[in-house]
């Protein structure tokens, strides 16, 4: 399964207003629970800081990628925001996010899926994918840069 | 530009696992660094190190926040850290794993140890058992042995003085002790294979093999036959499903003693007590030249898998023989376990500029490990160079078995390494027995020193 086959344009936040990461995951949530993905919005975000509360998922060069594994959650699901302002979110190298994914996996998550998140956690770890991110000026550019760099590793 | 390998690990197994090997792979590729990066992730481990890329690699990077077992990297370079760390700046990591990286003498020791406790774990089938029944019997015989040795030491006849501490050392350590060796024996082979019914019929068999005089042979075939006989019994007696609670107490331990009891005592008893009294009088007629060929074989085995199942042969061989009071090859047997890795430590000594200084290091753990007669301390120089590290480690440990062999040494005790030297009497000839380990040790050392690339030599003929 491909990165790009499990988002969408509908589950793209662009130049989000916010200030806190709260509200980032509350406004990502809702796309996910207006897409039916997760079934109890309120129950899949105690889930995803109970996450948080492990150990920040703020992985550095601005990027987080806040998760759970909830039984709020009916079918894997993933959505992404770019906020207007770098947001704390205790990175690991104390950097502000401004680039957010938010996973949602059911209790039961296959493998094909799982492969798919890693694929795109490799992908953060380039340059050249997060400038795409920042770069792009539209859902669809944004969807480009995911598929182009994905066909790219995939090689 | 330096070889790499690495795993990643994380408690979920989602996202830091592959955002750890990324970066760790971006990094060597920015400071021209060839990497392999293991992950061991929720969807499996994936790309997967192999042994060949393992000897190959410089160091080694575990960037993990869950407990990785590092056996497999025996006696290479390792740097630990986090995920976190690796995500945050994968050059940073690289840089500072390749300046920092040691091999500690005794991380090496304990890496030794999971070797031989995963060695244990795949063990299977016969072997398995055979081995069971051996580990039991081994803190036994070498309290055992050692009470006999200290009656020895007030006088070869003191023990038949009654009352005197010689009898009593004796009484626990002969009397006693070496009694139970194959009745415990037989007891854990059946054991190993039918679980707790077989221990009845195993113990019992076992103990007449010894009345019988058939020894540890009779106490094998005692064991094995219990065991498989209980399993077969378990799956053939069909009970009512209210009597199914005498099976345990009452229908198996009946039967199956009844069963081997009277085999050993009318059909297997006496032949098997001929074939061992057949072999401890060829052994200890054996003289000379024989006594040195037996030596030479016995000491090659113990090196060739250095802990294996044909190191563990030669060494259930020599351990069963002490039931027979025959000592000559338990002596050759410890004493040819001993010189790989003592062998291996002295060739890092003598020849300096052969080894890296992680091998160095190595090297010293390696000689603690020879002299406590744990032949395992020689695998990760082994597996490192294997053509060149087994044939000598083999020549060593057969020259160390002949001489033993041939100076008739003696050795009561079934494990203890250079320990069990000092004991009065515990080792028969002991200046010779020294001399034996010695001389293995210094082959050893000079094939290995002879036949290794120094290091220079060694980075020039890499392809």
């Amino acid at each position: 399964m491909r990165v790009s086959e499990l988002l969408s344009e509908d589950r793209i936040l662009l130049d989000l207003d916010a200030s806190t990461k709260e509200e980032v995951w509350y406004a990502m949530a809702s796309v996910l629970y207006e897409a039916g993905v997760v079934t109890d919005l309120e129950a899949y975000l105690k889930d995803v800081e109970a996450r948080e509360k492990m150990g920040t998922t703020g992985v550095g060069h601005g990027v987080a990628i806040p998760h759970a594994k909830s039984s709020a959650v009916k079918s894997p699901g993933l959505a992404m925001a770019r906020t207007k302002k770098g947001i704390d979110v205790s990175s690991l190298d104390g950097s502000l996010a401004d680039i957010f994914f938010l996973i949602a996996a059911p209790l039961d998550a296959d493998k094909v899926y799982l492969q798919a998140l890693s694929k795109l956690a490799r992908l953060l770890m380039h340059d050249s994918f997060r400038d795409g991110l920042r770069s792009a000026g539209e859902s669809k550019e944004i969807l480009r840069v995911i598929a182009s760099l994905e066909e790219e590793m995939d090689k | 530009m330096s070889k790499i390998v690495a795993v990643t690990a994380c408690p979920t197994g989602i996202a830091h696992t592959y955002m750890a090997a990324e970066s760790l792979k971006v990094g060597a590729q920015k400071l021209g660094h060839e990497i392999k990066v293991e992950t061991m992730g929720s969807s499996g481990v994936e790309n997967q190190l192999t042994e060949g890329d393992i000897a190959q690699a410089d160091i080694v990077i575990i960037a993990a926040d869950t407990n990785v077992d590092t056996s497999r990297f025996a006696g290479k370079p390792v740097y630990t850290t986090s995920t976190g760390m690796a995500i945050k700046d994968g050059a940073a990591v690289i840089k500072e794993a390749l300046k920092s990286a040691t091999v500690t003498a005794e991380r090496y020791i304990s890496e030794t140890k999971e070797i031989s406790a995963r060695r244990s774990a795949q063990r299977t089938g016969v072997y398995k058992h055979l081995m069971t029944g051996v580990s039991h019997i081994i803190p036994i015989v070498v309290a055992g042995g050692i009470c006999i040795a200290l009656s020895f030491a007030f006088g070869i006849h003191a023990a038949e003085e009654e009352g005197s501490l010689a009898a009593a050392l004796m009484q626990i350590g002969g009397g006693a002790a070496f009694a139970l060796m194959v009745p415990v024996l037989a007891g854990y082979i059946a054991y190993s294979i039918a679980d707790r019914p077989g221990l009845a019929p195993g113990l019992i068999g076992g103990m007449l093999a010894n009345q019988i005089g058939a020894g540890f042979l009779g106490g094998l075939a005692a064991g094995f036959i219990a065991g498989y006989l209980v399993l077969w019994l378990k799956k053939s007696i069909k009970l009512p499903k209210s009597l199914e609670g005498l099976m345990p107490v009452l229908v198996l331990p009946l039967f199956s003693t009844l069963i081997v009891g009277l085999l050993m005592v009318y059909v297997i008893g006496t032949p098997v007590k001929s074939a061992m009294d057949w072999l401890t009088e060829g052994l200890k007629s054996m003289s000379g030249a024989n006594a040195a060929i037996l030596g030479l074989l016995l000491g090659a085995m113990m090196a060739l898998d250095m802990g294996g199942p044909v190191n563990k042969a030669a060494y259930t061989f020599a351990v069963g023989l002490l039931a027979s009071n025959t000592f000559e090859p338990m002596a050759a047997v410890m004493a040819a376990g001993m010189t790989p890795p003592l062998g291996i430590a002295l060739a890092t000594f003598m020849a300096k500029n052969k080894f890296t200084p992680e091998e160095h290091e190595a090297g010293k753990a390696a000689a603690v490990l020879g002299i406590s007669f744990i032949t395992e301390g020689a695998i990760p120089f082994a597996a490192a160079d294997p053509l060149r590290v087994i044939p000598s480690i083999m020549a060593g440990s057969a020259v160390t078995g002949a001489l033993s062999m041939y100076f008739r040494c003696t050795l009561r005790a079934p494990h203890g390494g250079i320990f069990v030297l000092p004991i009065p009497n515990a080792v028969g000839n002991l200046g010779f027995y020294v001399i034996a380990i010695l001389v293995g040790t210094i082959i050893t050392a000079l094939l290995v020193t002879i036949l290794k690339p120094s290091l220079a030599q060694a980075k020039t003929n890499m392809p």
